[in-house]
């Protein structure tokens, strides 16, 4: 039986196995190794085949969407009568009828900050398939702190870009040492359009450098690789690591910890200052104890004059809009800010419980 | 000095712009620089947005904000994607 399965197995990697990058020792490596991937659009869709294909021993697909019909022009995989299942479950389904010998695991988790750390601990690789800034952040922050290697891609009308960080050591860049800013509302798909297309080559670059890390082979890592379809022009720039970037230091702070508190939570804190950025006249109608006001044009203008590093801001407004902008502002300067969890309104609530 | 841009996805339409300079200055300057210009040019408003989180790369590597542009040079512009 053993026998058999050995046979079966060469046969279906023969083209592979006598490639001189892969051979026996590293087929062995692709079946052993586990994948994690965030995500199950367009991106999952052009990537997993081929990772299915080589025989990877282990994925896990996450992601908690259902198929709708404007998924259907990139995520290629799903069909019109698959509408409204989930994206993990019928992706999961469509592979391992691919190859019956990789396992294929699915889950509807959400992966975020909170939930990141330990799914990341039990695998490899971790795939970034996902369509948001958040969730790529979240990922980086995960991989940075467990030394795991990700494969970013992003897709976006006829562009792609996809990179892979090895993060073998706390001297090579991550993403976002490179993407400084949040991207604004017009990089996501849903607002500006995406091509099937280019979604395609980004998978197949993210393919050939999840298999290649795998294989130990990182002489293409930390690399951004982009591509423009409209002009078929394609590039590739070397990352480097930014100095200040809070991702490598010991003490991986503020930026991407949880940024909410709730008022209880203010009672353990040392150092705080608690700042009302709602207007004059909502300030002046009443306010939470020992609260001071400045408005949030005059916050992000004046942060560096107004705070220091040692200082624990926590920010509230009516419910919590816009002092999670302030906050995002406030980190992206360092400084240790957090948003006071359902602004003035809970707060009041929960002093009123307490009373 | 000349800098010379080269657009790619978003910011195609910065392609073959280029700004003389006679002092080195550093690619957050050069930023700022070009948010201000491109700001009074009709149809480039959401490209000023878009150019905050906008990299840029000498045709090797992505420069940190604090690299000095001291020569004549092309500049990438890469924009943000964040889509899947
Ligand atoms: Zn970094």
């Amino acid at each position: 039986m053993f026998y058999h399965r050995c046979v079966v197995a060469n046969q279906r990697y023969q083209a592979q196995l006598v490639l001189p990058e892969i051979g026996i020792d590293g087929q062995a490596k692709l079946a052993a190794a586990k994948v994690l991937c965030v995500g199950c659009g367009g991106l999952a869709a052009s990537v997993l085949p081929y990772l299915v294909a080589a025989g990877v021993g282990e994925i896990m697909l996450l992601d908690d969407d259902i198929i709708s019909l404007s998924n259907l022009n990139r995520q290629i995989l799903f069909t019109e009568q698959q509408l409204g299942e989930y994206k993990a479950k019928v992706l999961a389904a469509r592979l391992t009828q691919q190859n019956p010998t990789v396992q294929i695991n699915w889950d509807l988790s959400r992966f975020n900050l909170e939930t990141g750390l330990p799914i990341v601990a039990g695998y490899d690789l971790v795939l970034d398939c996902s369509d948001d800034y958040a969730t790529k952040l979240a990922i980086n922050f995960c991989c940075a702190r467990l030394a795991k290697p990700w494969v970013y891609a992003s897709v976006l009308g006829w562009d792609g870009q996809v990179a892979l960080f090895s993060l073998q050591n706390r001297e090579q860049p991550c993403y976002k040492c490179w993407q400084i800013k949040a991207p604004q509302a017009t990089a996501s798909c849903s607002v500006s359009g995406v091509l099937g297309a280019a979604v395609n080559i980004v998978g197949s670059y993210q393919a050939s450098l999840a298999l290649q890390a795998l294989l130990g082979n990182f002489a293409q890592a930390n690399r951004l690789f982009i591509f423009d379809l409209w002009t078929l022009e394609q590039q590739q720039f070397e990352l480097a690591k930014r100095q200040d970037c809070v991702f490598h230091g010991d003490n991986l702070i503020h930026e991407w910890t949880q940024p909410l508190l709730n008022w209880a939570q203010l009672a353990n804190l040392a150092n705080i200052r608690l700042i009302d950025i709602r207007t004059l006249a909502e300030w002046e109608r009443g306010h939470l104890p020992a609260a001071e006001h400045i408005t949030i044009g005059r916050l992000i203008a004046q942060a560096p004059q107004l705070f220091t590093l040692e200082q624990t801001l926590v920010i509230y407004c009516n419910q919590q809009s816009l002092s999670l902008l302030a906050v995002e502002n406030l980190r992206h300067l360092g400084l240790q800010a957090f948003v006071l969890n359902g602004g003035y309104q809970a707060a009041i609530q929960q002093i009123q419980q307490q009373q | 000095m000349k800098i010379s841009l080269h657009g790619f996805g978003s910011m195609r339409a910065l392609r073959g712009i280029g700004f003389e300079f006679v002092a080195p200055l550093t690619v957050r300057e050069f930023r700022a620089y070009l948010q201000t210009q491109l700001s009074i040019k009709p149809g480039f408003s959401e490209l000023v947005i878009l150019l905050s989180s906008c990299a840029f790369a000498n045709n090797e590597q992505v420069l940190t904000e604090d690299t000095l542009l001291n020569k004549d040079q092309l500049l990438n512009v890469l924009p943000p994607v964040c889509g899947g």
